[in-house]
């Protein structure tokens, strides 16, 4: 027990005082690199910020159309390319806004209510009420309930 | 492919997809015939604004209006580039 004591004691003696022992020459070393490291990390921003300061005006344009950017695609994350090229199951709950295995019943109203959204008489594609219709026929077809 | 078509942007077939989707499926979706800025830019205010999904309307939808607009302007861009070229070509 007290052999125990004494040698964790002795661990921890290592641990505080950071003087270099045989055997674990990096701790004095790693700790000078570090902060060489962060010296060269502050002095690079520093530059890097007098550089800004002197392009701000071009700059300002171009981070203002990427804040623009990350906050359109992080926000709301719009579903990306084209539809499928054969209507799957999934998509076809995607178009309605409904889960996958909704019912009938569920399947009819969401399809009325976009389908009024997008009629083609008040101005809405025909392309886009084709596929909303083949998305309720698909979902309709292969629904269980 | 010749060494011609590599060199130069390439002028999108209507068929050609750019980011996921082709300038066909583009039009078809805002309900364009030709590539006239006014009426692409009507359709899609008004096709974005319906399918609202506060509103009711699906994301989804609202999605490929997006990307269909984005892709008519790709297109109108390079039209306007590959014109840019051909008025700096020398006269022969």
């Amino acid at each position: 027990m007290a052999e125990a004591g004494a040698s964790s004691e002795r661990l921890r003696y290592v641990e505080y005082s950071g003087r270099s022992r045989a055997g674990e020459p990096d701790v004095g070393r790693g700790l000078a690199g570090t902060m060489i490291a962060v010296g060269l990390g502050v002095a690079a921003v520093a530059f890097a910020g007098r550089y800004a300061f002197q392009l701000w005006k071009p700059l300002e344009q171009v981070i203002s159309e990427t804040a623009k950017k990350i906050s359109t695609s992080s926000l709301s994350s719009y579903y990306k390319g084209g539809f499928e090229q054969k209507m799957s199951r999934r998509e076809a709950s995607l178009i309605l806004g409904i889960s996958p295995s909704a019912s009938k019943a569920k399947i009819r109203t969401a399809h009325r209510r976009i389908m009024i959204l997008n009629h083609p008489d008040k101005g809405g594609s025909p392309y886009l009420a084709a596929k909303i219709n083949e998305a309720k026929d698909l979902l309709e077809s292969s629904t269980k309930n | 492919m010749s060494a011609y078509s590599i060199r130069f942007a390439p002028l999108s077939a209507a068929e050609s997809r750019v980011a996921g989707i082709s300038l066909q499926e583009a039009k078809q979706i805002l309900n364009v015939s030709s590539l006239a800025p006014e009426e692409i830019q009507k359709n899609y205010e008004h096709l974005f604004k319906v399918n609202d999904k506060s509103l009711g309307g699906s994301f989804y939808v609202q999605s490929k209006v997006l990307r269909a607009k984005e892709r008519l302007d790709e297109e109108l861009r390079i039209q306007a580039q590959s014109q840019k070229e051909e008025e700096q070509k020398p006269e022969i």
